[in-house]
Formats: structure tokens, C-alpha cells, sequence
């Protein structure tokens, strides 16, 4: 059952989006009826947006020297989404690129963010730059009441590091994938443990959505074949251990 | 104007800063532990093979965790949890390990306690 209660008690009003416009922040929606403030009102209550963006922009704005494009998107139909996105426009260039990007969703099933995309240059990596961001969108993630993280994990180590920070895999098929892997690679008595926990889980629930790639993700000989991995994972906010797991893996906190 | 939204992914490297030192590793692998016993994927000691923890730090995480629950279940009390506190809480989980705990136990654990209190 989704929660969807926004924590948070913020209204966003015209003056504050003159402050997010006047960071360079534009407004994209096309054919949009309803202004932003009144979007933001009946969609996403909560949400601090000037708060939000301004520690966006004060943290990314040092990161590059080229053009930068930061966009508040819209879209005012069912499922209503909110997307922020911040550019540098050499975001391809995969060594100096800055592309950051956030769809915030609410639909009949509740509302959910989804973690598109997040690049960074080469040199402000390893220096807690993700794991501030990460701080900042939960927080706001909590004020508007998200039920759902969702994040691609995929190639350059993502599908390792995304399986420690507790989020869950839905799709069965990815997750066999990895299992496969798991076979060609491992020790025998290692992969028998890594098909262990996949059969208990899947035996218990055949079309299970939530399987636990954390428990993979500490048996030492699957840092490689994860690192390696594509698969699509999520957080399910309103399970409260799950939630805990990961505020205290994010904050580093006990 | 807008990126399309597939057009690339979550980097590793954002996830990699979360991953923390030593101590927070061990304390992963320890929860991996508690997690895959409570869900019956291992045995205890399966479970401790396959997470490379040993007994005694198990023991070490589970006594560090049930300190921070103490400490949490008082929070929002105006004075701080104090060490006598703990040493009542203490008494009382020993003594419920017991069904019936025979009233040398009992005298033996508080005069433990009370050389524990006096020491601290």
C-alpha cells in the first residue's frame, strides 16, 4: 500500500520559483495549462524546490566551465512527472561530461523517483560529491512522501555498488542473468551459496520483485560479476528496515 | 531541451563513494549475516562462511547493535541514557535468558552489575 503522505509541509510559491529561475533554472512544458506552482501544489506538496535546487546548483556549478542547462520539466497528464535536469553541453564527453537527472512520478500506484541519470567529471569523483546529492534528494524524497526509488544499475561498476546501497532487483530474468554469470566464474562451493540465496527466494515467491541483490553483493568473488551486471532495482521507501538500511548505508551512520 | 531520461545511467562511481570503510564494510557483511539467517538461505555457519565474518565478530556487531537500540529507544527523553541505565537493562536481559532463574543466578548477575557500576 502505498504511503504517498508527504512528510515535509513546504508550499511552493511564485516568489520561490522567481529565486530557482533566477539560479538559470528554465521551465520546460510544452502546452502546459497549469502553471508550475499549481502543478507542484496538487502533485508534489512538500517538495522544497528553491532548497532543493540551489544545493543542485551550488554543488554542480563548480564542475564545469562549459554552458550549463538546468531545466524544470513537467508533464501536467496522468502519470503527472516532474523531471529536474542539469547539463553541462559537453554532457557526452564521458571524462569532463556533467549530466544530472531526476523524474519525480505520481500515478495511481503512488509516487516515485526515479533516478534517470548521473554523471559527473572525472576530476570531483571519489570525493563524496554522490553521496551528498544522494543526502539532499532523500530528504526531499521524504518531504513529498516518494513510495519508490528506481535506478538503473549498469556498467561502469554500477551494477555493484547500486546492489550494496540496498536497492532490490524486480526483474527475475536480469537477476538469472547475473546467476548464469555467477556459474561460468565463481568457485563451485562459492556459486553454491550465490544459487542458494536466488532459490530461496524465487522458490518462495516464483515471480518475486524484490529480490535481495544485497546479500549477493557482500559473498567476495561477486563484486566482479557484478560490476559487470545490468539489472533494475528499487527502494521501496515505506519498508521501514529497508529504509533504515539505507539511510544508515547513505549518511554512514549507526 | 530535455536529455532523454535513457540516455545514460546511474555512474558506479556515485554509488562507490557510498561504500564507506572498513568498519562500515564489516558492518554490511555482518547485516548480510543476520539477513540470510532470519530468511533461511544459510545456516548460521554457512552464513558466516559465506560473508567471511567471523564468530566473534558477529557477536561483537549484534552486542554494538542492541547498544544503539538502547540508546534509540531513549531518545527524545529530556536527560541522557546514563550507564546505570544500560546496567538495569542489562540485568533484566540476562535474567530473562533464564525461564527461572534460581536466586544464586539472580544474586550472581546483580552483584556483577554492581561491581560493573561501581567500576564504570
Amino acid at each position: 500500500m502505498p504511503r504517498s503522505i508527504p512528510t515535509g509541509k513546504h508550499t511552493v510559491t511564485e516568489e520561490e520559483l522567481k529565486s530557482c529561475k533566477a539560479l538559470g533554472f528554465v521551465v520546460y512544458s510544452p502546452g502546459a495549462k497549469l502553471s508550475l506552482v499549481d502543478f507542484l501544489k496538487a502533485n508534489f506538496p512538500g517538495l522544497e524546490l528553491s532548497k532543493f535546487l540551489t544545493e543542485i546548483d551550488d554543488l554542480f556549478k563548480p564542475m564545469s566551465g562549459k554552458r550549463l542547462t538546468k531545466i524544470i520539466g513537467y508533464n501536467e497528464s496522468d502519470p503527472f512527472e516532474l523531471v529536474l535536469q542539469y547539463y553541462s553541453e559537453d554532457h557526452d564527453d564521458e571524462i569532463h561530461g556533467l549530466a544530472f537527472s531526476r523524474t519525480f512520478i505520481r500515478d495511481a500506484g503512488g509516487k516515485t523517483a526515479v533516478h534517470d541519470f548521473f554523471r559527473i567529471p572525472k576530476n570531483f569523483r571519489n570525493l563524496g560529491h554522490g553521496k551528498i546529492m544522494l543526502n539532499y534528494g532523500l530528504q526531499q524524497y521524504l518531504n513529498i512522501g516518494v513510495d519508490i526509488i528506481k535506478v538503473h544499475a549498469a556498467l561502469a561498476d554500477g551494477g555493484f555498488v547500486w546492489a550494496r546501497a540496498h536497492f532490490v532487483a524486480v526483474r527475475k530474468r536480469e537477476v538469472s542473468l547475473i546467476l548464469a554469470s555467477a556459474k561460468l566464474g565463481l568457485p563451485r562451493e562459492e556459486f553454491k551459496k550465490v544459487k542458494e540465496v536466488y532459490d530461496n527466494y524465487y522458490n518462495a515467491d516464483p515471480n518475486g520483485i524484490a529480490f535481495p541483490i544485497n546479500k549477493w553483493s557482500l559473498i567476495p568473488g561477486m563484486k566482479g560479476i557484478l560490476q559487470n551486471s545490468d539489472w533494475h532495482g528499487e527502494i521501496d521507501l515505506n519498508n521501514q528496515e529497508l529504509l533504515f538500511k539505507f539511510t544508515n548505508y547513505v549518511t554512514g551512520q549507526k | 531541451m530535455l536529455l532523454d531520461r535513457n540516455k545514460y545511467t546511474e555512474s558506479g562511481y556515485i554509488g562507490e563513494e557510498l561504500i564507506g570503510d572498513a568498519a562500515h564494510e564489516l558492518e554490511q557483511r555482518c547485516m548480510a549475516v543476520q539477513q540470510s539467517v532470519k530468511d533461511n538461505d544459510f545456516s548460521y555457519e554457512s552464513a558466516l562462511e559465506a560473508y567471511q565474518v567471523t564468530d566473534a565478530q558477529y557477536k561483537s556487531f549484534i552486542g554494538e547493535t542492541l547498544n544503539r537500540n538502547i540508546f534509540i529507544s531513549f531518545s527524545g527523553t529530556t536527560a541522557p541514557v546514563t550507564k546505570s541505565d544500560y546496567f538495569e537493562i542489562y540485568e533484566t536481559m540476562i535474567l530473562s535468558f533464564y525461564s527461572h532463574p534460581s536466586t544464586k543466578v539472580i544474586n550472581k548477575v546483580k552483584k556483577l552489575l554492581k561491581e560493573a557500576k561501581e567500576i564504570a
